[in-house]
C-alpha cells in the first residue's frame, strides 16, 4: 500500500481517528493504538471554572505524541471568525499547526457552511496553517479550497455520526477525479464496508470516530476498520473489475455432459 | 491601583480581582495549570510563555480553553 502524503508529510496509515465518545481514555488510547492511526483530531472547549472538572483527565495525555499527529477541530464554531480563534487556541494547546477545519452551526444535522468554512480557510492558510476543510461533497468548494492552499478537502459521506455510510457517491467521485489535494472522506461511516467503498472509489483517506468508539468493543473495532481501509485502498490501487451488464462464465463453457 | 478591583470576565462569567493578578496568578487561583490550558485574552491568545507576564486590566474577556475528546 502506497504511503499517504498531506502536505509534504508521509503517513502509512490511511485511516484518521476522533476522540470523541470513547468510554474512558484507556479504552480510546487501546482503540487508536489499533487502528494504526497516525492523525488524531481532538476539540477545544472552555476549562470547567466551577471545580468539579476531573483536572487530570487531560485528553493529550492519552495520546501517543510519538506515533499521533495532533488535528484540534474546529467544532463549536459557527462563523469563520469564531473558526480562526479555536484555530490560533488549538496551535497553541498542542503546538501542531495542522487543523480540522469544521464549522457547522446547525446542531440537528451539523453540515458544514460553505461560505464561512472558505473565508475561514483562505484566512488561515495565511497564517500559516495546515487545514484540512471538513466540507460538504461539493465539488466546487473543494476545488475553491484547494485554490486557497488547503492540504486536503474532507467531503462528508453522510451526516456526523449518523453511520448510513456514503451518501454523496456520486459527487465524492467528481471529487476524487478533480482534486489535486488528498481526499479524506469523513463523516458518517458507521461500518468497515462503508470506509473500504470510500477506499475503493479512490479517497485517499478516511475519518472514522463515532462507529469505533461506541462500539461494543471498540479495539476490535478499530482493529476492522484499519482491515477495511486497507482492503479497499490495496483494491484501488490493484484496480476494480469492471461491471457488466450481462454474465461472464467463470468456468468452461464446454465439456458439458449434454454436448453432442 | 485600578487593579484593587478590576472586573473582568471568565469564560462569559464575571470575575472580581482583589489584587493585581497576571494571566499566571489567575489560572492558578481557578485551580488550573498554565501546561493544561490555553488563555486568549480579548480576541488573542496569550502564549504560554508569557502567562506570568500579561497582566489583567478591568474589562479584560478571557477564554480558558482546553484540549477535549473530539472527532
Amino acid at each position: 500500500m502506497s504511503n499517504l502524503r498531506i502536505a509534504a508529510r508521509e503517513f502509512r496509515s490511511r485511516l484518521i481517528m476522533g476522540t470523541g465518545k470513547f468510554a474512558s481514555g484507556e479504552v480510546m488510547a487501546a482503540a487508536l493504538a489499533a487502528s494504526g492511526c497516525e492523525l488524531v483530531t481532538v476539540a477545544l472547549r472552555r476549562a470547567d471554572l466551577s471545580g468539579k472538572q476531573d483536572r487530570f483527565a487531560n485528553i493529550l495525555s492519552y495520546v501517543d505524541a510519538a506515533k499521533h499527529l495532533l488535528l484540534p477541530n474546529t467544532s463549536g464554531a459557527r462563523t469563520a471568525e469564531e473558526a480562526c480563534r479555536l484555530a490560533r487556541l488549538g496551535r497553541e494547546a498542542t503546538q501542531s499547526s495542522w487543523l480540522k477545519l469544521e464549522i457547522h452551526p446547525d446542531p440537528r444535522y451539523l453540515l458544514p457552511d460553505p461560505i464561512e468554512t472558505l473565508k475561514a480557510a483562505e484566512a488561515l492558510v495565511k497564517e500559516g496553517f495546515t487545514v484540512l476543510p471538513y466540507i460538504h461533497a461539493d465539488p466546487v468548494l473543494a476545488k475553491r479550497l484547494e485554490d486557497a492552499g488547503c492540504a486536503t478537502v474532507m467531503p462528508l459521506g453522510s451526516p456526523i455520526g449518523s453511520a448510513r455510510g456514503v451518501e454523496t457517491r456520486a459527487s465524492i467521485e467528481i471529487i476524487i477525479a478533480q482534486a489535486t489535494v488528498p481526499v479524506v472522506v469523513d463523516a458518517g461511516l458507521g461500518v468497515p464496508s462503508h470506509a473500504a467503498e470510500a477506499m475503493e472509489m479512490g479517497a485517499d483517506a478516511v475519518l472514522v470516530n463515532t462507529a469505533v468508539a461506541v462500539a461494543a468493543d471498540p479495539v476490535r473495532m478499530a482493529g476492522a476498520f484499519k482491515a477495511a481501509v486497507e482492503a479497499g485502498r490495496a483494491a484501488y490501487e490493484i484496480g476494480l473489475a469492471p461491471k457488466r451488464r450481462e454474465a461472464q462464465a467463470t468456468s468452461p463453457l464446454t465439456g458439458f455432459l449434454n454436448e453432442k | 491601583m485600578s487593579h484593587k478591583t478590576a472586573r473582568i470576565v471568565v469564560n462569559g462569567k464575571a470575575q472580581q480581582l482583589t489584587q493585581p493578578s497576571s494571566v499566571a496568578d489567575l489560572l492558578v487561583a481557578l485551580g488550573w495549570k498554565s501546561t493544561q490550558v490555553v488563555v486568549e485574552r480579548n480576541g488573542y491568545v496569550v502564549p504560554r510563555s508569557d502567562v506570568g507576564l500579561v497582566m489583567l486590566e478591568e474589562g479584560d474577556q478571557v477564554e480558558i480553553i482546553l484540549p477535549v475528546a473530539g472527532g
